[in-house]
């Protein structure tokens, strides 16, 4: 499997205009995504996170450093576009991303604006809103629709424009729980059936469990790069970087600290069960 | 104890007599003690937001009567925004409504709008912040040079300092991290214990709600589901589960290892309530390797 991005020893800077002062927010970062992986990356509010978001797809462009988007330098300002079309990009926020007034003709304004014709652009909307199952709803205004509906309005306007990879910059930040576990399923829907690379950023680790790979981001440094259970396991590192353990882990740790058996490498709710029966010896009665 | 809200026969009905009209609340009674912590719980839309509403006066109900205090507040229509210094309401991010060149500012905006001047403003936010642990040295900075759960705790105290009778949050800790999210939920208990306040909560995160709600209100497209304390409501998980709402996760746990035959008590709903009960039961059983 090849890269789809690559970065190599990438920093960003922002500038305050009032003082001196730089603010460091990427250090010196090398990371590859792989082809049609699903990857997810775990922070902290101010871990630098969102600003590897954009620099994925060319919002922003490296300090120092390059990204590599299909082998193309996000630098490169003639491939700006092409680069866009490559990498899609979901905010946190869906009021902040929906522009019409028409479910439909929201999902078209990105085809649309690629001059793509009309007979393709109905094809693409009809096919992005029926990938997330709001097709019935194609003639609703987005208003009176759920936070979660209007994020998967969002996310088909980026599949409509058949990007190879998809950055979701905290979807589900906004989101009910049940409206965050709907999105994280179309989510790995997308990279399961279409085979679109997915680059996932959040601070809930429940929403990390069925990546390929989890990379934790503090401070603008990666920190642990991995598979989900051997990065979960370490929870004294993620707690202490101020992130969230599912709760199944934190009951396995504290476990643990009584019994030296329990095995933590377990996030599922089933197998936690299974775990505590057996390191604890739970009989039936 | 003695009860400080009682709500009766509340119905708002939004575009009420045109054909947009949609009934966001039916028939919700309830009453609810000084003192108590109550988390408000629903799927979106399941009109939390359009109660919460109600409490402090920023929405007439359609019909039905919100009682503060033993006086129904809207007793009086053009005195209705005397009850927002009884019913404290907090809103979602509450720190994107911070303004003012210094916390101490901000902070002094609430009690000073009720009236109070000089030294007893001045006493009013140092108890205040006291009471909750703002440290002294924060008032004096601005508040955006405060960390996101720092700015978030200034901006509650902001509320507090009116000294409300009932202290209303909507989603106080969404988008903290678990920090954060303990010193506000300290900060709420502080609150309650210091002034004998009423405290309701809405939130979406049940493992919370299990660490600091004693009653849980349950919200269902717009009917009061259900009404008791939180060990009662975690108790029927299948009935929260037909709404779309669950247990706390290690809840869900110890649910599993009672479908696998074995018998576990039905109250556990926080990791340290299940750590205790999982060890204690393996001791007995002579389980444990010691």
């Amino acid at each position: 499997m090849d890269n789809i991005i690559e970065a190599k020893n990438v920093s960003f800077e922002f500038n305050n205009d009032d003082s001196e002062s730089t603010k460091v927010i990427i250090k010196n970062l090398n990371l590859d995504i792989k082809r049609g992986s699903f990857t997810c990356i775990l922070g902290h509010n101010g871990s630098g996170k969102s600003t590897l978001a954009k620099l994925f797809n060319g919002l922003y462009v490296p300090t120092s450093g390059d990204v590599f988007v299909n082998g193309i330098n996000t630098k490169e300002e003639k491939s700006s576009i092409k680069i866009k079309n490559t990498v899609g990009m979901v905010f946190q926020n869906p009021d902040n991303q929906i522009v019409a007034s028409i479910v439909e003709d929201d999902v078209a304004f990105g085809p649309e604006n690629l001059g793509i014709n009309p007979e393709e652009t109905r094809k693409r909307v009809d096919n992005a809103l029926k990938t997330v199952d709001m097709y019935e709803f194609r003639n609703s205004t987005p208003h009176r629709l759920s936070g979660g509906q209007k994020q998967r309005i969002a996310i088909a306007g980026v599949i409509a424009m058949q990007p190879e990879c998809i950055v979701l910059d905290e979807p589900t930040a906004m989101l009910d729980p049940k409206g965050r576990q709907e999105i994280i399923k179309y989510i790995e829907k997308l990279n399961r059936e279409n085979g679109i690379t997915i680059i996932l950023i959040t601070h809930f680790m429940e929403e990390a469990q069925n990546a390929d790979r989890v990379i934790v981001l503090n401070d603008g440094l990666i920190i642990s790069d991995g598979k989900p259970k051997d990065i979960f396991s370490n929870i004294r590192l993620l707690k202490s970087i101020g992130l969230d353990v599912p709760q199944t882990t934190e009951l396995l740790y504290s476990l643990k600290e009584k019994n030296d058996k329990v095995n933590t490498h377990i996030i599922s709710i089933e197998e936690t069960a299974e775990e505590i029966i057996s390191a604890f010896h739970l009989e039936e009665k | 104890m003695s009860t400080i809200l009682q709500v009766k026969d509340l119905t708002h009905t939004y575009n009420a007599d045109t054909p947009l009209a949609k009934t966001a609340l039916k028939n919700i009674s309830f009453s609810v003690e000084k003192g108590e912590i109550v988390g408000i719980i629903g799927h979106t839309g399941s009109g939390k937001t359009t109660l919460v509403g109600h409490l402090n006066g920023l929405l007439k109900p359609t019909s039905g009567e919100i009682i503060v205090d033993g006086k129904n507040i809207w007793d009086e229509p053009k005195k209705i925004s005397k009850i927002r210094s009884l019913v404290g309401l907090v809103f979602q991010y509450p720190e994107y409504q911070l303004f003012e060149e210094t916390v101490y500012k901000d902070i002094a905006f609430g009690p000073k709008n009720l009236g109070l001047s000089g030294d007893e403003l001045d006493n009013r936010i140092r108890e205040t912040c006291k009471a909750v642990s703002i440290k002294e040295d924060l008032l004096y900075k601005s508040p955006f040079d405060l960390s996101g759960g720092e700015k978030r705790r200034v901006a509650i105290a902001g509320v507090m300092a009116m000294l409300p009778k009932i202290l209303v949050l909507d989603e106080p800790v969404a988008g903290l991290d678990p920090a954060g999210r303990n010193s506000v939920i300290k900060m709420i208990e502080d609150y309650r214990d210091t002034y004998n306040a009423t405290v309701m909560i809405v939130s979406h995160n049940m493992e919370n709600m299990a660490q600091i709600a004693d009653k849980l209100l349950v919200m269902n497209k717009g009917e009061l589901y259900m009404y008791d304390t939180t060990e009662n409501v975690f108790k029927r998980g299948e009935k929260l589960r037909e709404i779309g709402l669950n247990v706390p996760i290690v809840t869900r746990v110890i649910d599993v290892i009672r479908q696998k035959g074995i018998d576990v008590p039905d109250n556990i709903f926080t990791v340290e309530s299940a750590v205790e009960y999982i060890t204690s039961k393996s001791q007995k059983a002579g389980g444990l390797d010691a």
